[in-house]
């Protein structure tokens, strides 16, 4: 984490984003916790010319992972901001509060802004090198503790044409609980795109082999991605049971759609059905077949 | 080579090309106009849609040479400098896309939606007209949302102007 000294910050962080959203939660954070504006601070990855080490954005670990690696950053970026600002100040160290992007010595209206610090930090004219270090710049590492354990309930709610096995997503309810939340938009963002991809996974998508080896669907001809008029809109909401194993208290959400979609459709098409031999993608041929075999098996 | 020319966000631009050269290879490795994508190369996915002679067309699968004289619109010429389309500006809003490489060609797509069906668009009519367009990431709740205030935002836009 680099505060330049006009008090802009830049975060070189190893958790990569291709659509999740990181440039915008974790800056959304630093801001936050800096008192300073969101366009003030610059999310940097994926460039290893920058960032040392990184492992990428998997296993819905980037919120509690690599967050936590951040707000151990900021502690430092923040104790040594405070010892530059009781030179500022001509204050103890110890008198120094920091709230909402202003340090002020407690007791007095004598306070220095965070920008005003960072500057400071670097010409060092309030300070020797002797008594500290000059600039403003700190690393950190963050290996997790535990994992983290979110939580939910996804409810899909099928209609089935016994006709032609087609099956139509008619609702879609999900409620899970990710811990702390720092930008509700993405994190909804998040459960759509699971859930949509734990929808193709349950009735369309499949990849098909002949008995030679060749792939069949080897093009959008024949792979079935879900598409916008397979899907309804999804309600989500969610409950925040803080997680105990990160600071933030922040537990996985990336993933919550695509493990809960599945398991959810089809214990609908099952339970539509009657029915429990059906492998994924349930498939038209698929459902056809297991509703007629319900209903040979009724009429016996 | 034939010589292929075509206005392309209101520029006049012509090259020598080879008669295979399609419209989107046109645009992003002629015109270095690299907005519009190609995710499948087959028509399905809808990442390469730009708009000729005012019409929606997947650039994938358009040779250069049949646009000879065409007027075409691509992700770039959408904004009005620095300002957004208000379509671009309903995605933006309504966080309607996540890794964004189908982003354009949803955008005009929409756009295109708008200009043959009105600004008044149910979320039925979206999702069918969406059908040429697919999105891994955001399971369309928002690409729909965005659209249909984008729609109604370009409405706005047609009432103030006239």
């Amino acid at each position: 984490m680099r505060v330049n000294p006009v008090g802009t910050v830049e975060v070189l962080t190893g958790s990569h984003s291709h659509g999740q959203g990181h440039e915008t939660t974790f800056a959304q954070l630093v801001a936050g916790r800096l008192g300073i504006p969101i366009e003030n601070v610059a999310i940097v990855h994926g460039d290893t010319d920058k960032v040392q080490m990184g492992m990428g954005t998997y296993g819905s670990r980037s919120g509690a992972v690599g967050m936590s690696a951040i707000v151990k950053a900021l502690d430092k970026i923040e104790a040594k901001a405070k010892k530059v600002a009781s030179f500022v100040l001509e204050a103890a160290e110890a008198d120094i509060d920091f709230k909402d992007g202003k340090f002020s010595v407690k007791g007095t209206d004598k306070s220095v802004d965070f920008a005003s610090v960072a500057l400071q930090a670097y010409v060092a004219h309030k300070f020797t090198g002797e008594q500290l270090e000059p600039g403003l710049k700190e690393g950190a590492f963050y290996d997790p503790t535990n994992f983290t354990f979110p939580s939910g309930v996804h409810i899909a709610e099928v209609e089935i044409d016994p006709d032609t096995g087609v099956t139509t997503i008619a609702k879609w309810t999900a409620v899970d609980d990710f811990g702390v939340i720092i930008n509700p938009m993405i994190v909804e963002g998040q459960v759509h795109g699971g859930i949509a991809q734990g929808i193709g996974q349950a009735l369309l998508e499949g990849a098909v082999y002949d008995a030679n080896g060749q792939l069949l669907t080897a093009s959008y001809m024949d792979y079935t991605m879900p598409r916008a008029d397979d899907l309804p809109s999804f309600r989500v909401d969610h409950t925040t049971t803080p997680c105990p194993s990160n600071p933030l208290g922040i537990k996985g959400c990336g993933e919550a759609g695509a493990i809960a979609a599945p398991a959810a459709v089809m214990n609908a098409v099952t339970d539509a059905l009657g029915h429990e031999n059906i492998a994924m993608p349930a498939t038209p041929q698929a459902v056809w077949l297991a509703a007629r075999a319900s209903f040979a098996k009724a009429a016996e | 080579m034939p010589k292929v020319s075509m206005t392309v966000n209101g520029k006049r631009v012509s090259a020598d090309v080879e008669g295979r050269t399609l419209l989107v290879q046109f645009l992003r490795e002629h015109q270095r106009l690299t907005g519009t994508h190609v995710g499948c190369d087959t028509s399905q996915c809808g990442a390469c849609v730009v708009h000729v002679d005012g019409k929606a067309i997947k650039a994938c699968t358009t040779l250069a040479l049949s646009c000879e004289g065409a007027n075409v619109i691509t992700i770039e010429g959408v904004a009005n400098g620095t300002e957004l389309h208000p379509m671009q500006a309903a995605f933006r809003t309504h966080h309607g896309l996540q890794c964004g490489f189908c982003t354009p060609g949803m955008i005009m797509a929409a756009i295109d939606m708008v200009n043959r069906l009105g600004t008044d668009l149910s979320e039925e009519t979206i999702r069918h007209e969406l059908e040429g367009n697919i999105c891994r990431c955001t399971g369309y709740h928002n690409i729909v949302k965005a659209i249909q205030a984008g729609a109604a935002a370009m409405g706005g836009m047609k009432v103030a102007a006239e």
